[in-house]
């Protein structure tokens, strides 16, 4: 029984099947960043973001990456940029998926501040689009080098696609298993009854029945779109709930791309019917002549199948890896990031940091403003990982340090960083988070537990 | 079997939908509350004849000013700097609204930098020429200069004997005229886009007037209290950085920045009359009891400034421990206004993508 399982499942993704789905993809995708990239450029955010600040939160293990100094961060978003025109035309693929997968990332890593799911999403769309052939048709690579040409492609190509678009969609559907979203309907409530003005429809907003609605229905569509998706015959009246989905999110949340991105990629669902409809479509327009002759398609051995089965691995288990960490999830925040955990939380925070001598004891309150952009300040004042960052800043800032008061002066030799900080998390009143007896500049930041925040 | 086991989770996702929706109460919030409403009642209540009443002050503190000029008589020196008051005071009813017009005139920053920079002024006056929009003048102006040119010790004198002090004093107040007049009859035409901004993104003008007003609060927590009384330098206290210190008006000024914020919380108009804000909405969300807590927070601290009496610099050096109490009962109210308010309005800080994370 196992054993002719084995042999489906092997049939089943080891099988040839059209590389039109691939070939569509890589185009949609070079498209949805070329935009993206363009809009992120224009919108000034590379010097908000990027070249202004002075200070910026990193990612454990990578510390090491720092930002470029000043314009120079306009390097890898013109290396992005070129890279996604690369991407479309399938030119120099390889390198071109390289250079935009590594550009992006590197971004990304610089400050973790920014981190946003969808972001997350795209570094790992551009890692797999590197092992992939999408450009063995319909491309400049193959015009340049025929030999290059492939019909067709092994169907785990493919379906690695469609399996991260369903990791998405279902890990955020796990994810709002929870009593807040679909008990409380928090925070969709909060982020609603904000378009009460609307005319007609305000009051509608105001109440909390469709903040309900949304919660539920979002809940059962991202878990379940993944496999009507998949499957033939739910597939049209599933996308119809994709753009519905989306394009409703698109109109009340500040999400940028994100919807789009979702919207396009999900096509990957399509049958190859459909794709290589589009394909022919595409070759009509622009007068691809074919001039190749079919390849046979190479196919993934267990080399392969090693490497993907490891990747599948970690998708799937890195959600989970909050189980290792006792307390509220949402209060600590331990194992959220990487998990699909999307518009979940509405979370504010108040953090006042003191740095106290410790020969005197006298102390210092410190104007976060100094040090951190808005955007960091709002973010680090409810993340543990980023109040011990930004402890340890205000330590290496403060250490051995005189400072002049008019004609007083005050030698600073070896400073403690503490803060008091209240977090409100979902609508509910405020609560200490850290308490100002908490020393926190002697604490690291790790993967065991913290004990140093106080109870949700 | 995918198919079969897709439906079941289908199915129990419905049942529990509906027995929730079936167990759960009437939770609903109050729908009729309309933030349009409380963005026209404090425009037309208390921000535009704010702005009015402002320019009045400054009208009549500019009059009094040239009779001085004329007159060069002790009393009309009194008379000015009694004006001046009367203006600084009306400034801080209005100081907080910093977006839209305000933020397009920097006119926080032009009339309500302090400490001033009395080198530049005494060289500003001395060459006799200047331009008072030059950025190296930016705390040569405003406000806190007069509490230089009016207040400092001898400076009546020295305004007699002085015609180019007269004059840069003059062109100080008509400066500050100007800018208030600039933003007044802007706010005119800038009201109904106020009024019509109930959005929810960042720059939305209910999102901006918002933030304003926390920050405003924060404002005068630390620049009003804090950073004098040494929050920010170890305890060693910073009298140079009092407001309108020659004057010993600063306590005047942070009881009056207090009281608007309380009335601008309350939605009241400039005579108390009661009116839609920020409580009535915190009550459609069912939080009542913050905005109680706010309230409350805020008389304690008005009726402690008031208790004070007197000169803050005289208090910082006699009874410190009641100042640092004040600062503290300030501190606390911060994180009721910018954390549990701001979270409960659902505003956004950042005009960035999100995803809720």
């Amino acid at each position: 029984m196992t054993a002719t399982r084995k042999i489906d499942i092997q049939s089943f993704f080891g099988r040839s099947v059209s590389i039109a789905p691939l070939v569509n993809f890589r185009i949609i995708f070079g498209l949805l960043m070329l935009f993206g990239v363009s809009r992120f450029v224009l919108k000034g955010w590379v010097s908000d973001l990027y070249i202004e600040p002075e200070f910026h939160f990193s990612y454990y293990g990578f510390e090491w990456v720092e930002a470029l100094p000043g314009n120079w961060m306009y390097l890898p978003f013109l290396i992005m940029f070129l890279s996604c025109i690369g991407i479309i035309l399938g030119a120099f693929y390889r390198l071109s998926t390289i250079l935009f997968f590594g550009c992006f990332t590197y971004v990304e890593l610089i400050d973790k501040s920014y981190y946003l799911n969808h972001y997350y999403f795209v570094s790992l769309i551009a890692f797999l689009l590197i092992f992939l052939p999408a450009n063995r048709d319909f491309s400049l690579d193959v015009r340049r080098n025929p030999e290059m040409f492939q019909s067709e492609v092994p169907a785990w190509n493919v379906w690695i696609i469609r399996f991260q678009m369903g990791v998405v969609y279902f890990f955020a559907g796990l994810a709002k298993l929870e009593s807040d979203w679909l008990l409380e309907a928090q925070p969709l409530k909060i982020w609603l009854q904000a378009y009460r003005d609307l005319p007609v429809i305000g009051a509608l907003f105001a109440s909390s029945w469709l903040a309900f609605f949304f919660s539920w229905f979002g809940c059962i569509y991202d878990l379940t779109i993944p496999f009507f998706l998949s499957a033939r015959r739910t597939r049209k009246i599933a996308y119809l709930f994709v753009l519905i989905f989306h394009i409703v999110t698109w109109l009340l949340f500040p999400i940028g791309v994100f919807p789009w991105v979702m919207i396009c990629c999900t096509s990957i669902f399509f049958s190859v019917d459909f794709h290589e409809k589009i394909r022919g479509g595409l070759k009509r327009i622009f007068r691809w002549n074919e001039r190749s002759s079919v390849q046979s398609v190479k196919r993934g051995g267990k080399l392969i199948m090693l490497p993907v089965g490891i990747y599948i691995f970690i998708q799937l288990a890195l959600p989970f890896r909050y189980l290792a960490y006792p307390g509220e999830l949402f209060w600590h925040e331990q194992g959220f990031r990487f998990s699909w955990r999307v518009m979940l939380m509405h979370k504010e925070g108040h953090a006042t940091f003191y740095v106290r001598d410790r020969e005197t004891g006298r102390e210092l309150e410190i104007d976060n403003e100094r040090f951190l952009t808005e955007v960091q300040e709002d973010q680090m004042a409810t993340q543990p990982d980023f109040i011990l960052e930004y402890a340890q800043l205000l330590k290496e800032t403060y250490r051995d340090t005189v400072l002049q008061f008019g004609i007083q002066s005050f030698h600073i030799v070896d400073p403690e960083i503490h803060a008091s900080v209240h977090v409100s998390l979902n609508g509910r009143p405020s609560k200490l988070f850290v308490k100002k007896e908490t020393r926190l500049d002697d604490k690291k930041d790790n993967f065991a537990p913290i004990q140093w925040i106080e109870a949700f | 079997m995918r198919s079969i086991r897709l439906s079941g989770i289908f199915a129990l996702l419905a049942v529990l939908l509906l027995s929730s929706q079936c167990k759960e109460k009437e939770t609903v919030t109050e729908d009729n509350f309309k933030k349009g409403e409380l963005l026209a009642q404090t425009a037309d209540r208390y921000i535009l004849p704010s702005y009015q009443s402002l320019v009045t002050s400054l009208d009549i503190l500019e009059q009094s000013w040239t009779k001085f000029e004329q007159t060069r008589s002790d009393l009309d020196f009194e008379q000015a700097r009694n004006n001046w008051k009367d203006a600084y005071l009306d400034f801080q009813k209005v100081y907080m609204f910093d977006f839209g017009p305000a933020y397009h005139h920097a006119f926080v920053i032009n009339s309500g930098t302090f400490p001033s920079d009395t080198s530049q002024i005494e060289q500003n006056i001395q060459a006799g020429n200047y331009d008072l929009g030059a950025a190296e003048n930016y705390a040569a102006i405003g406000f806190a200069v007069l509490d230089y040119l009016l207040f400092d010790t001898g400076s009546l004198q020295a305004m007699k004997d002085n015609q180019l002090r007269r004059s840069y004093a003059k062109d100080i107040i008509q400066k500050l005229r100007q800018e208030a007049l600039s933003v007044s009859t802007d706010w005119s035409t800038y009201r109904d886009e106020f009024v019509a901004g109930t959005g929810t993104s960042s720059t939305s003008p209910f999102s901006e007037f918002v933030n304003a007003y926390c920050k405003n609060y924060e404002l005068a927590k630390n620049a009003k209290l804090g950073i004098p009384i040494g929050m920010q330098s170890l305890g060693i206290q910073r009298p140079e950085y009092l407001e309108a210190r020659n004057a010993k008006f600063g306590r005047e000024l942070l009881l009056q920045n207090l009281k608007t914020l309380k009335t601008i919380f309350l939605g009241d108009d400039l005579n108390g009359n009661t009116g839609v804000g920020f409580d009535d909405y915190l009550t459609a969300l069912e939080k009542s009891s913050l905005s109680q807590q706010i309230v409350q927070a805020f008389d304690e601290m008005i009726l402690e400034v008031e208790n004070l009496g007197g000169d803050l610099e005289i208090i910082m050096t006699q009874e410190p421990e009641k100042l640092e109490s004040l600062y503290a009962k300030m501190q606390a109210q911060v994180v009721r206004l910018k954390t549990d308010m701001s979270a409960a309005f659902g505003i956004l800080i950042t005009y960035q993508d999100n995803d809720g994370d």
